[in-house]
């Protein structure tokens, strides 16, 4: 304690230096005074009696420096001088100065970059949440295999929420927000709903900006509180911020909702990347999302339950608990719990498991790249500070000779690199505050509602901070350590020892060539492999194509209705002049639906214990496989003869086939859906395996249905067009409503257009990773150019000498060509065995190229030579031009 | 002028401490006089070093310092104990004692104690 008092004391006398100062020198003379009265009434002389006080006191300026130790904190002061020495010598050499902090601030800026996204998606919790640390989720985990979560189905939220005592409140929300029609002066929008339980908002601990949240009573009779709270930017942009919006009635989904609040500005829902226009209680789920009664079905898991735990619970203790709910559960349900556990995660970033296990790996190689050149940039500062110190060595040795320690060399050297490190760090969150937009601006618009907000937060300005303090220490330590070994003595008489200092800077050099070979090699697999996926053949035509999605479900069509439109809309489509064939489909493959059913078919049922098999299935119009150009390789297409009372029929795909009837013709075999007594579908045609989920897949079972016989209140309509399929785009919507404009059309693109979703994540990875590799490839060609221009700068002399004795240009030439040909080769060939080692790490996620890919690795070794060879032309033709005499001279 | 012993490590500020506790405020010339003075001017202190450990003291807490006027019109600084000081001065001044009891007993002639 007395101690800490002590320090702090002293570390105001660092702040009130001049005052102490002063009153130092008023005690000290005072001391003097008296001592000296003392002495002449001891009958000294005047000057006597002061020459005795000041020896007794041990002279006044030691006595002062004795003092003034103990007064401030000496090591805070030697850092303060260290700093203002160190800024002095950076503002001397600005182009030194420049060069370093640009270098660094690449290398640092890239790596804020990323950060700022890993920031963004896993770390941020969701904003204007009280306490977020203190919210956890709450996952079904399946038994087997690979941990899987899984949300909850109402049923089982509300007995977690009525049971738990871990607990301080339990709210829910529906998955993700969905399309709600809004209807207003006669016109209907499409907006995003989403139904949260009735305790969401007070869960979360968001205050409203206007109204109120919904009240407990709103949320435990189902269809009697029509209410919605709606988001900030919907009121701003929608209503216009309308003051008086409370107590308003929005029409939904043709119903009337009263409006009981609006959400302050800086809340985004509890989802970063997706906020819906309102919110509406559970209890309303018939009107908000008509359709099946999700509030009693146990096998809809639909819900994400979102728990605060009570003060003084660990998160540990919460998971205890929740596993012996889900075994109650379990003996109570055992149909569909059986075996389920309790998960709890964390709510930062974007927590849905699955997306975390996609975007984590994914992040983790994005770092690990901008971490080499992080370290590729260190290399190159390290070498422009070695070449920096050399030119201060005298003054080094001047320092030593006057008695600095080597720790004190040390640390000033240190000093000067930190600095540069902090100014680097600064400039680079600016860049990443300007290209972390930028590459937001890569997605593509079909993704607009997928609002990523990557700001520069304090994490990002932490994170930026500690790896600027590292690079300092890494880029600096090397150059001080040496420098700081300086022979006084033959350094003063002005004789180079430049030896070891060159070997350092060509270990620097190798090291850099080496991680940016390592880079580029990694970077190069992953293009190559990008290649491969964008060149996959998703199994369908994509030019000449339309599609549009209509969602039926918020204008409540009854199902004859919906059939009735359907028909109308693809014989007036057919009809319109450009478009060769329309049809429809429940869903297009490689979009965000999916749908899998177990399938029973007779000589292949599952053994005990092993699961149903199951297919993909959709349900397709009359004409589908034409009009999305899906090749029939056997039986027909579905056409209007398959209709609702028609005998049922099914469409299989190849790899279905080949899978359960191989060798043998499977038109006219039966399958039926698993689950029940369910009525069997004869196989009518097989056309060619597509990629249906991803474009990476391996070929999976896919059937097909007809629409007339398997109704969907979604649909996508697809068209083949004969010219341009843009200019349809217009005509194609106007058809539709003018059979009934209230139709909700939620996308209407081409199909080139719709591929750049499942294309994104490849074209992303392809971009950064190329910005990256030329960032590296350009960081080390200027390193090992820096590197031999300084060392032709050295060797003028040497040069002179040899063109005096007769050394003709081309031999000059090869001479500096050669150093940095050799370092390079070294480099190339470090980088080509740690790349061997550790490019296998890289194979999952690589598609149809090994890691040890020999055309990757040997293209990525001739580029980098080659840049290494222009790189140390420029200064061998410096070198060329030498005059002899001057060089002889010049010492 | 019998040779002078140098002040020991460590024990300035407790006889600083001792001091200030007899005398009351004083200034550190005075200290420093009066320290020479009861040591029966046996012990050579280098007034230099008074300033640092008054001022340790004080950042410690054990004293108080002020302006004042000497005895003879003189501004000077006076340095007055705390609390805390005294209570530190009885602590040091205990383990103190009890270090010279300890070193007392152990360079006392040994009595009845053979090699065996």
């Amino acid at each position: 304690m007395r101690r800490l008092r002590a320090w702090l004391v002293r570390l105001t006398g660092l702040f009130t230096k001049r005052r102490r100062e002063r009153e130092l020198a008023e005690e000290l003379e005072s001391h003097l005074q008296m001592h000296i009265e003392d002495n002449l009434r001891a009958g000294m002389s005047p000057a006597e009696a002061r020459r005795q006080a000041l020896i007794k006191l041990g002279g006044l300026e030691q006595a002062k420096e004795n003092y003034r130790d103990r007064r401030g904190l000496p090591m805070i002061e030697t850092l303060i001088q260290d700093v203002r020495y160190g800024l002095r010598q950076l503002r001397r050499n600005p182009g030194f100065t420049a060069v370093a902090v640009l270098t660094l601030a690449l290398g640092i800026g890239t790596n804020a970059t990323i950060f700022t996204f890993v920031s963004a998606l896993l770390l941020k919790p969701p904003s204007a949440i009280e306490k977020p640390s203190r919210l956890f989720a709450i996952w079904n985990q399946l038994p087997h295999g690979e941990p899987r979560y899984v949300q909850q189905n109402y049923p089982d939220y509300v007995y977690y929420r009525e049971h738990n005592t871990v607990f301080a409140g339990l709210l829910a929300f529906s998955s993700d927000p969905q399309n709600v029609s809004w209807s207003t002066s006669g016109q209907s929008q499409l907006i995003e709903g989403q139904l949260v339980s009735g305790n969401f908002f007070s869960v979360l601990g968001v205050r409203p900006l206007l109204g109120r949240w919904f009240l407990p009573e709103e949320d435990q009779t189902s269809g009697r509180d029509p209410v919605v709270v709606l988001s900030h930017s919907f009121w701003q942009q929608r209503l216009g911020s309308d003051p008086a919006v409370v107590g308003k009635l929005l029409t939904l989904n043709g119903h009337g909702f009263r409006v009981v609040g609006v959400t302050p500005g800086n809340f985004k829902g509890i989802e970063t990347i997706l906020e819906p226009d309102l919110w509406a209680p559970i209890m309303m789920q018939h009107e908000i999302h008509p359709g099946d009664d999700l509030l009693s079905r146990r096998t809809s898991y639909w819900i994400y339950a979102v728990g605060r735990l009570k003060p003084g619970v660990a998160s540990s203790q919460a998971l205890a608990e929740l596993n012996v709910l889900a075994r109650q559960l379990a003996q109570a349900h055992p149909e569909g719990n059986k075996g389920w556990g309790a998960a709890v995660t964390p709510l930062t970033g974007v927590y849905d498991p699955d997306f975390r296990r996609f975007i984590g790996p994914l992040m983790m190689l994005l770092m690990t790249l901008v971490g080499l050149i992080l370290l590729i940039a260190c290399a190159n500062a390290a070498n422009l500070l070695l070449a920096q110190a050399s030119n201060r060595s005298r003054e080094m040795a001047i320092r030593a000779a006057i008695g600095a320690s080597r720790g004190r060399l040390i640390r000033q050297v240190l000093t000067e690199a930190i600095l540069l490190s902090f100014a680097a760090g600064c400039v680079g969150v600016l860049l990443a505050s300007w290209t972390a937009p930028l590459l937001m601006n890569l997605k593509p618009p079909t993704l607009s509602f997928i609002a990523i907000e990557a700001p520069v937060d304090w994490r990002v300005l932490g994170f930026t901070f500690l790896v600027s303090l590292l690079t300092g220490v890494i880029f600096g330590l090397g150059p001080a350590l040496r420098s700081s070994k300086v022979n006084v003595a033959s350094r003063l008489r002005d004789e180079s020892t430049t030896t070891a200092k060159s070997r350092l800077r060509n270990v620097l050099v190798v090291g850099e060539v080496a991680l940016c070979m390592l880079l580029l090699i990694g970077a190069g697999l992953c293009l190559r492999s990008l290649q491969n996926a964008e060149s996959i053949d998703p199994g369908f035509e994509i030019s000449h194509r339309l599609a549009v999605s209509l969602d039926l479900r918020p204008l409540g069509y009854s199902e004859s209705r919906g059939r009735s439109l359907y028909s109308q809309m693809l014989d007036r489509i057919n009809t319109l002049p450009g478009v060769r064939s329309a049809s429809l489909a429940s869903y297009l493959p490689l979009g965000f639906t999916n749908l899998g059913v177990g399938i029973v078919i007779d000589g292949h049922e599952p053994r005990q214990g092993q699961p149903v098999p199951t297919a993909g299935l959709a349900a397709v119009g009359p004409r589908y496989f034409q009009t999305m150009g899906i090749p029939l390789l056997q039986g027909r297409e579905f056409n209007s003869q398959d209709g609702e009372t028609a005998p049922s029929v099914i469409v299989i795909n190849q790899e279905m086939a080949r899978r359960y009837w191989p060798g043998r013709n499977p038109i006219g075999q039966r399958i039926s859906f698993a689950g029940g007594n369910n009525p069997s579908f004869e196989i009518v045609g097989v056309v060619k395996t597509g990629k249906y989920r991803g474009l990476r897949e391996p070929a999976q079972p896919f059937m097909y249905r007809p629409l007339s016989q398997f109704y969907s209140t979604r649909a996508t309509l697809v068209v083949q067009s004969a010219g341009d399929p843009k200019a349809l785009l217009a005509p194609v919507q106007r058809a539709i409503h003018e059979i009934d404009s209230s139709v909700p059309v939620t996308d209407a693109e081409t199909l080139e257009q719709y591929m750049s979703v499942p294309l994104f994540t490849a074209h992303l990875t392809g971009i950064l990773l190329g910005a990256l590799g030329l960032l590296a490839l350009s960081l080390a060609t200027a390193g090992l150019y820096a590197v031999v221009a300084y060392s032709v700068a050295q060797r003028t002399h040497e040069i002179g000498v040899r063109m005096a004795l007769g050394a003709e240009r081309r031999e000059v030439m090869r001479l500096v060509v050669g150093q940095g040909f050799r370092l390079t080769l070294v480099g190339v060939g470090i980088g080509i065995v740690v790349a061997l080692a550790l490019t296998r790490f890289l194979s999952s996620i690589l598609y149809g190229v090994k890691p040890t890919d020999p055309l990757t690795f040997a293209a990525v070794s001739l580029i980098l030579t080659a840049a290494a060879l222009a790189a140390s032309y420029l200064p061998a033709r410096r070198a060329t031009k030498v005059d002899p005499m001057t060089a002889l001279r010049c010492e | 002028m019998a040779a002078k012993t140098e002040v020991w490590q460590g024990t300035l500020a407790l006889m600083v401490l001792k001091t200030l506790e007899t005398m009351g405020p004083l200034h550190g010339y005075g200290i420093a006089r009066r320290i020479e003075q009861t040591s029966g001017q046996r012990l050579a202190v280098n007034y230099g070093t008074i300033y640092p450990a008054l001022l340790k003291l004080e950042q410690e807490g054990y004293v108080r310092s002020e302006w004042g006027v000497s005895e003879n019109h003189r501004k000077a600084k006076f340095y007055k104990l705390t609390r805390a000081g005294r209570k530190q001065l009885e602590r040091e001044a205990r383990d103190w004692e009890q270090a010279t009891a300890i070193l007392a007993r152990f360079l006392a002639p040994v009595a009845g104690r053979g090699e065996g």
